[in-house]
């Protein structure tokens, strides 16, 4: 199947670029306010911590899984390593990576499970959910950590480029091309997509399947975590309900945003460049709804409107392709 | 259906109730009023919520598919429920019919967009997950309707000894449920439809309708679950259902139905539902911290599916 495109030469995510700019346009017509730079800061900032979060279920995805824990694996991260850092007295320097293997290890473990138990990873994700999130929330009687060290409140802070890039944004690009360099340049990535589009096939022809599974749960989970740290960052705290009850508040975004950039939902297709695209237009599209004075609630409605038009427009597309054959 | 799959069927349910018989002895021991008739009336209502939020989700789980969206269905159903006796002074009885018609069209929804677009249930559900629970945020502006009549607060307390009167609708819905998956032609035509849709299709069964029938339903139930939680908190909160997804899932699955569909055991789930309930009943009499509960069920479903996964060998591939 080949890829998206419509009908001239852009690609899906070049026509995501030019949604989000023509919204972008849009809103600062609007309110000239959107375009000030406090207001181009935040909205890098939402759009580093969604594109991570898309990221983070685009790498299972790409296999042909979901992972629902995405939400309670990035707050169970950002707690552990606010409580490290705040209640243990630990260096960041150790607490962030020990976090980021916490994130790790919830992946691996659901990843580990699904093959071993030949479940789907819908069921076995959504039970890791409520187990990561509840361990947290009796671990930390749900307080949240605010003193978080002024290195990294300093390192929050910091503007590159002339004061109009935040480092947050670059973490986000630079997660971004590394899982872009794994699923596009490398061997496993190819295997990856190779067992998302056809499992059985990819079984056949010697690709060690069930690894790759385990692979790219543990790729989720470690991507959850940079999402939830990423998130404490910019918060300036470790909050648990900063994901809402259960981690839920992400569940949309993550599937949204990937699939907004072309993956499909039964695997073998996933594009990076798609889902920055996916995250930009999301972010530009938030941000500029509630500037207009738009509420939250209407834009949960809008945003779930907007997942429902796109798989179906996905769907029309994959059955033109497949006619033209 | 292989033989190893049909002593599934049997053996979830009687370990299960081996699980609850051990239970319930060990709270009737421990001396913490577990046994006495209040504790019992707030166990059963438990009871009757949960295994309405369960019923939603296994009706769509018996066509292989998934409804993300039951809670937020149930908060609409408390809302316009709420809504229409409070603001409009509507009486409860049609108040509540007409919550669970509009849980049923939203049902309907989910249904036909699966139908016309062959699109997985899981993205459709979970975007209508999104664009009901924001509509109920939208129309209520976050604030629950506190004011509602005295005949339906009174409806939601009612009991006889131990039995809550919502009860007695709960078990008619089960004992129907039994009947229409057991002994009914279109009952066994779901079931079809769920174990092999290319071939419930050759074979002439109307699958487009089993789908919208299966989702509407699932509507129903779910709406008249979001109305029974307000009926017993006393009001009806835009909350409502917040935290189904798990439990409407884990009882189910615990007592044997198969998520990928064409078969499904109504009195495992019930036993599912009794387990879960007298978890919750057990932590509050234990006063532990209620995020417990939700650890032990995860726990609890998570022990379930490794132990069974044995007998999940025909699935070749997991993702």
């Amino acid at each position: 199947m080949s890829t998206w495109r419509l009908k001239g030469r852009l690609s899906l995510p070049a026509i995501l670029f030019c949604l989000a700019g023509a919204f972008a346009a849009a809103f600062a017509l609007l309110s000239p306010e959107f375009l000030n730079r406090a207001n181009l800061i935040s909205l890098q900032r939402s759009v580093a911590v969604e594109l991570i979060i898309g990221l983070a279920q685009l790498a299972v995805l790409a296999i042909g899984g979901v992972n629902i824990a995405v939400g309670a694996t990035g707050v169970a991260a950002a707690m552990a390593a606010g409580w490290l850092m705040q209640e243990a007295g630990t260096a960041w320097l150790l607490a962030l990576p020990a976090a980021l293997l916490l994130g790790t290890a919830i992946g691996a473990t659901s990843g580990y499970v699904v093959v071993r138990t030949r479940t789907n990873s819908f069921i076995i994700t959504l039970t890791m959910t409520t187990i990561v999130f509840g361990a947290m929330v009796v671990a930390t009687k749900a307080t949240g950590f605010n003193r978080l060290p002024t290195d990294l409140t300093a390192f929050a802070r910091l503007r590159l480029a002339g004061g109009y890039v935040t480092p947050l944004f670059a973490i986000a690009l630079l997660a971004s091309g590394l899982v872009f360099l794994v699923l596009n340049r490398t061997v496993t990535g190819r295997e990856i997509l190779m067992t998302g589009a056809n499992p059985r096939a990819a079984h056949a022809s010697g690709i060690a399947t069930r690894k790759l599974v385990v692979f790219c749960h543990a790729a989720s989970g470690l991507l959850a975590a940079i999402a939830g740290i990423v998130l404490m960052l910019r918060n300036n705290a470790a909050i648990p309900s900063m994901a809402g009850n259960l981690g839920q508040e992400w569940l949309l975004s993550s599937f949204i945003i990937p699939i907004l950039g072309g993956a499909s939902l039964f695997g073998g297709r996933a594009s990076v460049a798609g889902c920055i695209g996916g995250a930009l237009l999301f972010a530009v599209l938030r941000s500029g709804l509630l500037t207009s004075g738009i509420n939250d609630f209407l834009l949960q409605m809008i945003f779930g409107l907007l997942l429902l038009a796109t798989v179906v427009a996905g769907q029309m597309a994959a059955a033109r392709d497949e006619w033209r054959g | 259906m292989n033989t190893m799959a049909i002593q599934h069927l049997q053996r979830q349910p009687l370990a299960l109730a081996g699980l609850l018989l051990a239970g319930v002895l060990f709270m009737l021991l421990s001396g913490r009023g577990f046994g006495s008739t209040y504790n019992l009336y707030v166990l059963l209502a438990g009871f009757s919520i949960t295994m309405l939020v369960a019923l939603s989700q296994l009706i769509v789980l018996a066509i292989g598919q998934t409804n993300l969206a039951t809670g937020s269905i149930g908060a609409l159903g408390a809302i316009i429920a709420g809504g229409l006796m409070q603001e409009l002074g509507v009486a409860p009885f049609w108040s509540c019919s007409a919550a669970v018609v509009a849980g049923g069209l939203a049902g309907a929804v989910n249904g036909v967009v699966v139908n016309l677009t062959r699109l997985n249930s899981f993205i459709v559900t979970l975007a209508t997950f999104a664009i009901y629970r924001g509509l109920v945020y939208a129309v209520t502006e976050a604030q629950p309707y506190y004011g509602l009549p005295e005949g339906f607060k009174e409806f939601g307390i009612a009991r006889w000894g131990a039995v809550p009167v919502m009860f007695v609708p709960v078990v008619l819905i089960l004992v129907g449920l039994i009947v229409f998956f057991g002994r009914m032609r279109f009952g066994r035509a779901v079931l079809a439809t769920g174990a092999n849709q290319q071939g419930a299709r050759l074979g002439l069964l109307p699958v487009a309708g089993v789908v919208l029938f299966c989702h509407v339903l699932s509507g129903l139930l779910a709406a008249l679950a979001g109305i029974v939680t307000a009926a017993r908190l006393q009001s009806a909160w835009p909350t409502v259902g917040d935290t189904w997804l798990l439990t409407s899932f884990a009882a189910p699955i615990l007592g044997g139905t198969a998520l990928s569909g064409g078969k499904v055991s109504v009195v495992g789930a019930a036993l599912g539902v009794a387990v879960i309930a007298l978890a919750e009943n057990a932590l509050i009499l234990y006063a532990v911290d209620p995020y417990w509960f939700q650890l032990a069920i995860g726990a609890l479903l998570f022990g379930t599916v490794v132990a069974t996964a044995t007998g999940s060998r025909g699935t070749e591939f997991a993702r």
